[in-house]
């Protein structure tokens, strides 16, 4: 990321804020999908993010850290989603499946199903670094740094949200185990 | 049983299709807002950007030519495959009035958030403490500490009035440059701080108290170059979990710091400029007076879903700026945060001063109980060792450095600090790194793990 074009952005410039859409734009919208699990929601969230990210750029320090800076404003419009919506799940709300891959086998659309089911039961934290650490590809270190939050903390995160949802796959095959021996 | 990697398989694989691309509606929804969205303490400087709209849509619309064609074609079928779902509509900028002014004999609320908030109490927590204050009619909640600021019906900020109360995490001798920041724990040292401050004129400090509080009050006009200064602001004090309290140029300002039993807040009144000043001011004043500090509610959660707790991150492989770093670690473990401070630029750089970091009983090692020398660090009890042998340094030994290592307990728990110079090193930088454990804060994590922050000056790095 050029580091002038963000500084020109701290001082208001939309020509250059524009562009700073462009660069960061597709990788918020596919982590906030990644994490919401809903497109609408997905594109609801990155929309509040940028204005946020628009808002209170001059805060930002350091111009070469707007990156991670930009991700960190995205997760937590992220965590205001989903809290959102939790607090509103009294309300029924018609999710739309997407349509599975073609070249799925039928195993791996079982397991996305059962990985959709658990990971929607995770809690927003925990979804978040799972995706940064397994989309974004993005080390440990890097997921601290981003969040602000502490190492110890991320790889917490990272093995309960893993045990999470090894354990959906898990309890699902020994049922079709069962299933079968029956 | 799933094993590690196939489940890593499994996730990526899961993870790996769906929205990749940010729709035309979204930026276009974004664009559109920039002009009603006034930038955070941007709308007091010189030199915006305005009037460009045109060749901004030219330009993005030129850089998401080459955007898409980098994504390729194959995200075509994908997203036609999601369908494009249009995004929920901006927020209004009329005043909201989904929230009422909370009658005075109900319990405080927390900090509005929307724009033209009707007067009333509101809270938040700030570390052990909570702060009440009664907002005037028009004041608008912006950040996850007690920042509020003055804004008018159509949330286009007036850009005259803001009120900032924050945690300090340290002061910065630089206001301008935001550079060197010093530990700030008591009152005193942060006063201290501030009036030895550069970027601002000298303070005179007044005593007073504040919502029953001891406190010290001082105000000064930051009248400075904003092209000078790092994000065109001055920068009094890092603040923990919430950005710097800054000044925008040609505001004055009364900061007041106050301790809350121990706990030192920061307190930032700012307000400018023109035939409005006077009511400002005794808007600010009444704003002021009715905060008040409440220890008894300090567990409530924040409502903010931020996390509110100072950042734990070491210094970057490269140079990095001053501030508060600090890790987690625990002997089982077998994390050793290591940094040094590299001085010079190109073929004339020379490592002046290393810092080492290991929590765990024996973390010292087996060393020669005479040797030791008992001390007393950052508030811990401990001993010292120097020389301390084998040297701990950063890279490779090279049988010329020095070290001195201390072992300090915390609770039931030790933490060991190195630190390391070299024969070039001078007094200066060696006594500022060992100035650096003056700074230590911790706190035990679990059963035998300790939480470590630090401060450091700018230059550390850990590559």
């Amino acid at each position: 990321m050029d580091p002038s074009l963000v500084s020109r952005a701290q001082q208001g410039d939309e020509d250059a804020f524009g562009l700073l859409v462009v660069a960061i734009g597709n990788g918020l919208v596919a982590v906030a999908h990644r994490i919401l699990r809903d497109v609408d929601l997905a594109k609801d969230a990155t929309q509040q993010a940028l204005l946020s990210i628009w808002r209170d750029l001059p805060q930002l320090r350091d111009p070469d850290r707007f990156e991670a800076w930009a991700y960190r404003v995205l997760v937590r419009h992220c965590y205001g989603e989903i809290r959102r919506t939790r607090t509103l799940r009294s309300v029924p709300r018609l999710v739309a499946l997407e349509a599975p891959d073609p070249s799925d086998t039928h195993g791996d659309v079982h397991d996305r199903d059962q990985l959709e089911r658990a990971f929607r039961r995770l809690s927003a934290e925990h979804r978040a670094v799972v995706v940064l650490h397994y989309y974004l590809d993005l080390s440990i270190d890097e997921i601290a740094e981003t969040l602000e939050i502490s190492r110890g903390t991320v790889k917490s995160r990272v093995h309960h949200a893993m045990r999470g949802l090894r354990a959906a796959i898990d309890a699902d095959a020994r049922t079709a185990i069962r299933e079968i021996a029956q | 049983m799933t094993t590690d990697r196939e489940m890593e398989r499994i996730v990526r694989s899961w993870l790996d299709p769906g929205l990749t691309v940010l729709t035309d509606d979204v930026v276009d929804a974004v664009l559109d807002a920039l002009p009603r969205t006034p930038q955070r303490r941007a709308t007091w400087s010189a030199g915006r950007v305005r009037g460009l709209r045109a060749s901004a849509r030219f330009s993005l619309a030129a850089a998401a030519v080459a955007a898409v064609a980098l994504v390729g074609v194959n995200l075509a079928p994908r997203l036609a495959q999601l369908g494009a779902g249009s995004p929920t509509p901006l927020p209004s900028p009329l005043p909201s009035t989904s929230i009422s002014s909370p009658p005075a004999t109900s319990p405080p609320a927390t900090l509005p958030s929307n724009c033209s908030q009707p007067g009333g109490q509101y809270r938040a927590v700030l570390g052990t403490t909570a702060v009440h204050a009664t907002l005037p009619r028009g004041w608008n909640h912006f950040e996850d500490a007690f920042h509020v600021r003055l804004e008018n019906a159509s949330c286009t900020q007036v850009g005259t009035a803001r009120l900032e109360i924050s945690r300090v995490a340290g002061v910065y001798a630089d206001a301008c440059r935001r550079q060197a920041v010093v530990a700030a724990t008591t009152r005193g040292a942060m006063v201290t701080s501030l009036t030895g401050q550069k970027g601002h004129e000298t303070l005179e400090p007044t005593e007073m108290t504040l919502g029953g509080k001891p406190a010290t009050r001082f105000t000064f006009a930051a009248s400075f170059d904003p092209s000078a200064c790092t994000a065109g602001s001055l920068a009094l004090w890092r603040s923990p979990g919430a950005s710097d309290a800054s000044l925008d140029p040609d505001a004055t300002v009364t900061v007041y710091v106050v301790d809350v039993d121990g706990l030192v807040l920061g307190i930032a009144a700012s307000r400018c400029c023109g035939d409005e000043l006077g009511a400002l001011e005794r808007q600010l004043n009444l704003l002021v007076d009715s905060i008040r500090f409440d220890p008894a509610e300090a567990e409530r959660p924040s409502p903010s879903p931020v996390e509110s707790e100072p950042p734990l991150r070491l210094p970057g492989t490269r140079a990095s700026p001053a501030g508060v770093y600090g890790f987690e670690a625990g002997p089982r473990t077998s994390a050793t945060a290591r940094m040094h401070k590299v001085i010079g630029e190109g073929g004339a750089v020379r490592e002046a001063t290393a810092l080492t970091f290991r929590v765990g009983a024996n973390c010292l090692g087996s060393i020669n109980d005479s040797a030791t020398e008992p001390v007393r660090v950052a508030g811990f009890d401990g001993v010292a060792v120097e020389p301390y042998e084998p040297p701990v340094t950063f890279g490779p030994s090279r049988g010329t450095e020095v070290t001195r290592a201390y072992a300090l307990a915390v609770d039931d728990r030790t933490l060991c600090a190195f630190v390391t110079w070299q024969p070039s090193t001078t007094d200066l930088e060696r006594n500022a790194a060992l100035h650096v454990l003056d700074t230590i804060r911790t706190q035990p994590i679990g059963d035998d793990r300790l939480q470590v922050s630090f401060t450091l000056d700018e230059g550390w790095d850990t590559g």
